[in-house]
């Protein structure tokens, strides 16, 4: 399948959704994995709150994840985001895109991470030792 | 024939939005032909300024302001995304 989305409560397994991608033309794979930050703006982070429209989120992924295809001429992508909590040095987020050279690769893999960020219907509370703060915007 | 004078939706909130709100669903009867501006005015749901708030019709996002309202419709509302 071109472009695989998938939403998960536990861990994310990157290279078991890199081995899931055909390898047939590609030559070169390009990676985005996102992971918890210990340390936001000199505050220990305990952990990511991540609230999801569950309804909705598969299909706002698979049309990027589309996009991505149609605009980057990638031979596929893969994206996978976490729901719940996730702890600090846990992955949050992978995507992972192929295509026959680096630049469609890298190209494709930074749009879609960017895009995401502005549309995938997810709001992350960071908890820390002062409290729990809804965060807002692309960082 | 009240029924044919009204529609009956229900809104759904997420993020900082339901805190602000303070609730996941609120399920509301309006008079025919009201819009989904009526509601955010009944409702003061705070769009104003770059508040980045985007608003789905049964699942499509983007709806607007003067969107009649259909009879069962689920309108949801979407502070900004911070997903990755």
């Amino acid at each position: 399948m071109p472009v695989a989305v998938s939403v998960t409560e536990g861990p994310i397994d990157t290279m078991g959704l890199l081995s899931e991608l055909s390898k047939d033309g590609v030559g070169a794979i390009a990676s985005f994995i996102g992971i918890v930050r210990p340390v936001n703006e000199s505050e220990k982070v305990l952990s990511l709150e991540f609230e999801t429209w569950d309804e909705k989120l598969p299909q706002v992924l698979m049309d990027i994840g589309n996009k991505a295809l149609n605009q980057y001429s990638l031979h596929s992508i893969s994206i996978t985001h976490r729901k719940g909590t996730v702890l600090p040095g846990e992955i949050i987020v992978c995507i992972h895109a192929t295509s026959a050279h680096r630049a469609e690769a890298f190209a494709g893999c930074s749009w879609t991470i960017d895009e995401l960020k502005r549309q995938a219907p997810i709001w992350k509370k960071e908890k820390t030792q002062s409290g729990s703060y809804w965060i807002e915007g692309l960082g | 024939m009240a029924d044919k004078l009204a529609v009956r939706i229900s809104m759904i909130f997420f993020g900082q939005l339901k805190e602000v709100i303070g609730a996941e669903s609120i399920d509301v009867t309006l008079p025919l032909g009201s819009t989904i501006g009526d509601l955010i005015t009944r409702f003061e749901i705070p769009l104003e300024g770059n508040s980045g708030i985007r608003i789905a019709a049964d699942g499509n996002i983007g709806a607007p302001l003067d969107l009649v309202l259909q009879d069962g419709s689920e309108i949801a509302f979407l502070p900004p995304s911070s997903g990755g």
